[in-house]
């Protein structure tokens, strides 16, 4: 499919993982890609490989606590490309520093809190903010934000990560609200458990126990959700706004015990 | 080569519409696929169209409120193709004789309800049940159903519709809890308003009184419930399962009263820092 031809997308966090496959998705497709990260080494790597393939990108650091920098980044692609047709907010604070002070309620620093809360929440209305004159100016575009399955559901860890993950779900629903006269959609993707290779070699064991929460034979692919978003940013989603779209296995969807009674079921229906 | 190439697909309620265009899509990126409706020459006229553009559809005549004939479309289809990978169960009971008579709750007879829950829930799983056999052989089988917006949402009317769509939706939960497993993905996707061309072309002024709640510019197009729909039937949406996906221009994510405050707010926008946006 050529969906993106003569189109701009600016996509962060683009160094691996989900963004890396949507930009080469969406290179694929005939975009012009500006991958964004705060690892420039990271996004150039990514940048490469598009190339290697034909396809057009522009590499920009970003530091989404920042809004000089976001500011820089959207001058800089309209610059280059003139234009913003799919806006994909992927970037988070995923830093393990972070993620372990982001615990126990009681005992969590106002200053995790706010940080967490700066790069995600703030980061990501900025990132917005700053494309959409460019998108009304053009009658119209497409953003999509990374949240989480997290935001849908409780865990342990990660109390400021998941909050500031409802916060982008909920902006999305205001931008769609705000600008979907105008022609500009917004909706969320929200990944279950995503691994890489590496993550699969490193992990082998602990990805078993959420393999076996999640209702598919395995986990996620970036490219699962990749294909996802490429079909929000093109005209085969211009009918999809507000959304916050699961691409998770479904592991938001059952009871937490199907996983454990599971094998009576089986035992069962083996039986019959 | 298609997303769907090598794939064998069945359309439900295949004769216009959604599933119209979705039998159109599939076939395009690969599929067979089999055309169920209760309208036979409304699905051979569209089988007869992908087969001349090159595509291979079959169509079939097919009962929702009659289990007999449910059996008979998953079995024809599976003899023909020799396997089945995707159930489109896209049909609904809606001839006017019906939604004319699915009323308020304390006037809606249960003539009415019992006859919308048979064909609707009742044959939906049916078309399920009937073609698990073969989705589960076939190491990646997908099940997508149509619901609706109704089952989300409270209405003035179309009671019965809209319980019997939510059924739907949560049978889709179970299925994907079930066999998710074996490699079978279970989805709804759920239509925002999508008015037929008739619609469009002779009553513009119901089209623009719901236009208004919709988020988008325009109201849908079966095309756009086409293309999400072969995004789960491939192996792109292998890891999307127990999802209601709403393909509905975002009328059931925005509160009511959007549609009549948003002049006042464009006016606040224009009037506070100059030209909206």
């Amino acid at each position: 499919m050529r969906r993106y031809e003569g189109k701009v997308a600016v996509i962060s966090g683009t160094k691996g993982g989900i963004g890396a496959a949507s930009a080469r998705r969406l290179a694929s497709e005939g975009a012009s890609v500006v991958l964004a990260d705060i690892d420039l080494a990271g996004a150039e790597t990514t940048a490469e490989s598009i190339r290697a393939s034909g396809g057009e990108c522009l590499v920009q650091r970003l530091d989404l606590a920042e809004e000089d920098s976001i500011k820089a980044l959207i001058d800089a692609t309209i610059a280059r490309y003139g234009r913003i047709d799919v806006l994909f907010n992927n970037a988070a604070d995923t830093r393990g520093e972070t993620m372990m002070k982001d615990a126990a309620i009681e005992f969590m620093d106002a200053d995790i809190w706010d940080g967490v809360f700066r790069i995600n929440a703030r980061g990501t209305m900025l990132m917005i903010k700053h494309t959409l004159p460019h998108m009304v100016r053009q009658g119209g575009g497409s953003i999509i934000n990374t949240s989480s399955g997290a935001s849908l559901r409780a865990d342990l860890f990660r109390a400021a990560y998941a909050s500031s993950k409802a916060a982008i779900n909920t902006l999305t629903e205001y931008v769609a609200a705000q600008y979907g006269k105008k022609g500009i959609r917004c909706n969320v993707v929200s990944p279950g458990l995503v691994v890489t290779e590496s993550a699969r070699e490193n992990q082998g064991h602990n990805l078993d126990l959420y393999l076996a929460h999640h209702l598919t034979p395995r986990l996620g692919d970036p490219d699962d959700l990749a294909a996802m978003v490429a079909l929000l940013g093109s005209d085969d989603g211009r009918f999809i706004t507000a959304q916050i779209i699961p691409v998770d296995g479904g592991i938001s969807t059952h009871f937490p015990h199907v996983a454990e009674t599971r094998g009576g079921v089986d035992g069962y229906k083996a039986k019959n | 080569m298609g997303r769907l190439t090598g794939r064998t697909a069945i359309v439900t309620g295949a004769g216009m519409g959604i599933g119209a265009a979705t039998a159109r899509r599939l076939a395009s990126e690969g599929a067979q696929v089999a055309l169920g409706d209760i309208n036979l020459a409304g699905a051979e006229r569209v089988a007869a169209d992908i087969r001349d553009n090159g595509g291979d559809a079959i169509a079939l005549h097919f009962d929702l409120g009659d289990a007999d004939s449910i059996k008979k479309l998953i079995d024809d289809t599976v003899a023909h193709y020799g396997k089945l990978e995707v159930l489109f169960n896209n049909a609904a009971d809606t001839p006017p004789a019906v939604l004319e008579n699915d009323l308020p709750a304390m006037d809606l007879s249960v003539e009415i309800w019992d006859r919308t829950f048979n064909s609707n829930a009742r044959g939906t799983f049916l078309a399920i049940k009937y073609a698990l056999p073969a989705l589960i052989a076939s190491g990646r089988g997908a099940i997508i159903n149509t619901s609706s917006g109704a089952a989300l949402l409270g209405d003035v009317a179309r009671t019965a519709y809209g319980a019997s769509k939510a059924a739907i939706n949560t049978l889709t939960l179970y299925v994907a809890a079930q066999y998710g497993k074996e490699g079978v993905t279970c989805n709804v996707v759920s239509p925002g308003m999508v008015p037929t061309e008739n619609s469009r072309a002779n009553q513009p002024e119901m089209i623009k009184a719901v236009l208004r709640h919709h988020l988008t510019p325009e109201l849908g197009y079966p095309e756009d419930l086409a293309a999400m729909v072969a995004l789960l039937a491939s192996d792109e949406g292998r890891f999307v399962t127990g999802q209601i996906l709403r393909i509905d221009g975002g009328v059931s994510k925005a509160f009511a009263h959007v549609a009549d405050n948003r002049a006042q707010f464009e006016q606040h926008v224009a009037s506070t820092w100059g030209s909206a946006g």
